[in-house]
């Protein structure tokens, strides 16, 4: 069935409207080849193991090759005289054919799994970033996606910052409502050279017709920082994976994201902070609420290498549980191979705080608004420090709406 | 860290201590490797029910059925075909040392057991190879009529008790190694507490393994009646040898309304001895089972003790200790299954892991739909002492429950810098000082053992850290 869906054919189209060289075209061919030798994840993998993947049913979306809406903004002239590039991956796939083959799916981890393998066969879309030596965009790259119809969508992100560059970059993803099911197999790659700085941010709000198994990473070299923000709000299921590579000395990285999930919706993130050499830093903070009769799993496992001395490492989760029907799964897990390091983690579940709603309630404020109040101050607090305000103010609208829901 | 200090074989003295053995005639002694021959001629040599046979052979079935496990630790090295997986050195389970074979007799007498059974124990099992070769229990609790007996012998004499619980707490098919023991097993206690009854002294269980690539699959069961309680200890040792052992045993424990069932072990097999253990108890309402586990021996122990809380009012609570050596890995944790609302659990896991050691903390929390007023802790502490050693944690949460408290937390550390400097700045010795802040550290547990046996724990830890710093 599937291998009627995705084909050799299918990657020739993609070679033909991204008029990209044979380079590429051989590296989609491996990695089809790859997709078909991957079993379809089940719960005998410990990876999938609290997710059921089986209602994906890949000839529901409509396989035709297509992009989704995109709009981006932030760019000026003066950032394009320093040399900074920002435009959709595939103008750079002719403009800059060198760098993006120097960095695409270079990454060291080799991590690979079904769905990053065709992601990998069939990318077709996303952005290129290039920030030079020592620039520092002083405004916010903000990309908007928007799936319009039934489809899969392969986008790629690729941002390279070099040394001592810095960046703040949003993304927005929504879709159009409709009788529509899509599917979205995403992947970002993130290289911050010695001394830069990034900050990515990442908004979603679909409506309930989209399936996304996302695959995010990023190698953090000397003194550099990577700092993610994600907020999952939309969806019908939606799984990312996030790993950090703490490369350099000196790097740091913060990993804070929400989930809110209500109805049937399925959540499943992972955030892996992984410390390869000495005096690296992670601090991670993940919070969910969880409404309806969804289902959501979240895991963050820290690895620390034999080279990680002098590590400090934190992750934190905290879920709210809000209805009885709903089911969190949780697994925060250390796997250290040295000593003098500083690790933990904490994790908890609760429901709203009773004594909270009743002091709200001698305030004159009703139970639903007290419950509203608490749901957003809770989900909060994962994106309080985040640098583009706009999109936060945004993100805490569109929570405030879905406790109406 | 160290200097030459390292060099020192911490295992000298548990070779002297332990590791001794003994060369014994045995009674009865399998060909090695398992298969349905092997397993009809155990079950023949105990003249057991024919339901027992056949509980046994599905056991097996299983066993041969099931892959091995692939998460945890590395298996792949236990050679089943060259474990011989029963060995009996004697004839019958006596009730006085005198008439016990006197090359174990003087085995159990070097390990100390009826010294320790006439100053403060209720009773005590003495488990030899496969068979249980002593069994008593003081008068007074057996006039109360509380049951301590070896698993076989309660076969014989409470068949129906027996028939009833057994393999409901683990069910043959729960995992590869308890449907292994279920084909296999031979000795172990069996332990009944009236209703009632609260027995203030520990019962005891000693395990030895004394033969080479030899098999100990014994099979506890404990129940404790309505408003009883118990406290029953098991502690474990074997010569070492450059072949491995294994030592795969099930535990079942039933704690009925107002029961409190409290289980210790000091698990200190030789670093040659795989130790795979499935060990759970159902605890009803308002009834209290904890597990207090410390894990010090054995080249890899996989050991997650269960409480399942079936009913209102039910606590669980793990309290376990994992101490990794050179070789050694300590995969060990808790499960923890909220079956009924208002239900707690609290688990604490405390590990060291030196001179190249692995402790992994592997654990499960569960709620299930219509659990409410759930409230469950779970704290894991890790120390490393050297960069070689290494430490994970994988704590599972399933909450499929809104009403629920529930707090996780976990750390990693070394032994802090300061902490040695201030020791030794009062005239304590490196070695010394770090002994002490490992057992402050341990102390939750120790606290936990009854007196004589955290003093014993002290000195096992000592032992452990001889050489740790040079």
């Amino acid at each position: 069935m599937l291998k009627t869906i995705f084909t050799e054919e299918k990657i020739e189209k993609i070679r033909g409207s991204l008029k990209e060289d044979n380079h590429f075209f051989e590296k989609r061919k491996l990695s089809l080849d790859s997709f078909y030798s991957y079993p379809l994840p089940s719960n005998k993998s410990e990876e999938w193991r609290y997710t059921d993947i089986s209602f994906l049913d890949f000839s529901k979306f409509d396989n035709d090759i297509k992009n989704p809406e995109i709009k981006m903004d932030g760019f000026h002239d003066l950032l394009k005289e320093k040399g900074v590039i920002f435009t959709t991956i595939i103008e750079a796939i002719s403009k800059h054919p060198e760098i993006i083959k120097e960095y695409l799916f270079s990454k060291k981890d080799n991590y690979e799994d079904k769905f990053l393998a065709l992601h990998k066969a069939m990318w077709n879309g996303g952005v290129f970033i290039y920030v030079p030596k020592n620039v520092e965009v002083d405004t916010i790259f903000k990309v908007k996606y928007n799936v319009l119809e039934s489809s899969s969508l392969f986008n790629h992100t690729l941002i390279i910052l070099e040394q001592g560059a810095s960046l703040t970059y949003s993304e927005e993803h929504t879709s159009e409502k409709g009788d529509y099911e899509a599917f979205r197999c995403d992947s970002v790659e993130v290289y911050a050279k010695e001394n830069s700085k990034l900050n990515f941010n990442n908004f979603q709000n679909w409506n309930d017709n989209i399936t996304n198994v996302s695959y995010w990473s990023a190698r953090v070299s000397r003194d550099a920082q990577v700092n993610w923000r994600f907020s999952q709000l939309g969806g019908k299921f939606s799984r990312i994976k996030i790993d950090t590579h703490l490369d350099g000395e000196g790097s740091n990285s913060t990993n804070k994201g929400l989930v809110y999930a209500n109805k049937n919706q399925k959540f499943d993130i992972t955030t892996n902070p992984h410390h390869h050499v000495r005096n690296t830093i992670s601090d991670v903070l993940v919070k969910g609420a969880f409404d309806g009769e969804s289902n959501s799993v979240y895991r963050g496992l820290i690895l620390i290498d034999e080279e990680g001395k002098e590590t400090q490492s934190y992750l934190s989760n905290h879920s709210l549980m809000l209805s009885e029907n709903a089911v969190s799964n949780t697994i925060p897990s250390l796997k250290i191979e040295t000593d003098d390091v500083r690790a933990s983690h904490g994790a908890t579940l609760g429901k709203i705080d009773k004594d909270h709603l009743f002091y709200l309630k001698t305030r004159g404020i009703d139970q639903k608004s007290g419950e509203r109040l608490l749901i957003t101050a809770f989900l909060k607090e994962t994106i309080d420090d985040m640098k583009d305000v706009e999109l936060k103010e945004k993100i805490i609208l569109e929570i405030e709406k879905k406790t109406e829901k | 860290m160290s200097t030459q200090a390292d060099d020192i074989d911490i295992g000298e003295e548990y070779k002297e201590k332990y590791g001794f053995s003994d060369d014994i005639k045995y009674l009865h002694t399998t060909k090695p490797g398992i298969n349905e021959g092997v397993v009809r001629e155990i079950s023949k040599i105990k003249n057991e029910p024919e339901w027992m046979l056949n509980f046994r052979l599905k056991g097996l079935k299983h066993f041969q059925e099931r892959p091995m496990p692939k998460w945890g630790a590395n298996l792949g090295q236990i050679d089943f075909d060259n474990i011989t997986y029963y060995m009996s050195p004697s004839e019958k389970s006596e009730t006085s040392w005198e008439d016990v074979p006197e090359g174990i007799r003087k085995t159990f007498d070097r390990l100390g057991i009826p010294e320790a059974e006439k100053k403060f124990l209720g009773g005590v099992g003495a488990q030899y190879e496969s068979e249980v070769v002593y069994h008593s229990l003081r008068k007074d609790l057996e006039e109360k009529g509380v049951i301590f007996l070896g698993m076989d012998q309660a076969l014989k004499e409470h068949p129906d008790i027996v028939k009833k619980w057994f393999a409901k707490i683990i069910p043959i098919n729960d995992n590869k190694f308890s449907a292994l023991n279920t084909a296999a097993w031979s000795g172990g206690s069996f332990i009944y507490i009236p209703p009632g009854v609260k027995v203030d002294v520990p019962l005891q269980s000693y395990f030895r393994i004394n033969a080479k690539n030899v098999g100990q699959f014994e099979r506890t069961l404990i129940i404790a009646d309505k408003g009883s309680s118990v406290h029953y200890v098991e502690g474990c040792t074997a010569p070492i040898y450059s072949t491995d052992s294994l030592h795969s045993a099930v535990v079942e424990l039933i704690a009925m309304e107002d029961a409190t069932i409290r289980y210790t072990t000091i698990q200190n097999w030789s670093n040659n001895v795989y130790n795979l253990v499935t060990k759970r108890g159902f605890a009803y309402k308002n009834a209290t089972i904890s597990w207090i586990d410390g894990n010090l021996g054995s080249k890899l122990t996989m050991k997650y003790p269960g409480v399942y809380l079936m009913e209102e009012g039910a606590k669980g609570e793990v309290l376990s200790v994992a101490f990794a050596g050179k070789g050694q890995h300590q995969d060990a944790g808790a499960k923890m299954v909220h079956m009924a609302p208002n239900t707690t659990s609290i688990i604490t896991s405390k590990s060291v892991s030196k001179d190249g050691g692995r402790t992994t903390y592997r654990g499960l929390l569960e709620v299930d739909k219509g659990c409410h007023g759930i409230k469950s802790n779970v704290v894991c502490d890790a120390l490393i002492l050297d960069e070689t050693s290494a430490t994970d944690t994988f704590p599972y949460m399933n909450v499929n429950e809104q009403d629920v408290s529930i707090g996780h937390e976990a750390s990693v550390n070394k032994v802090s810098d300061d902490q040695l400097f201030y020791l030794m700045s009062r005239g304590i010795e490196q070695s010394e000082a770090m002994a002490m802040i490992v057992r402050g550290f341990m102390e939750p547990f120790i606290k936990a053992l009854p007196m004589e046996y955290a003093i014993e724990l002290n000195r096992l830890i000592e032992l452990n850290m001889e050489g740790s710093v040079g």
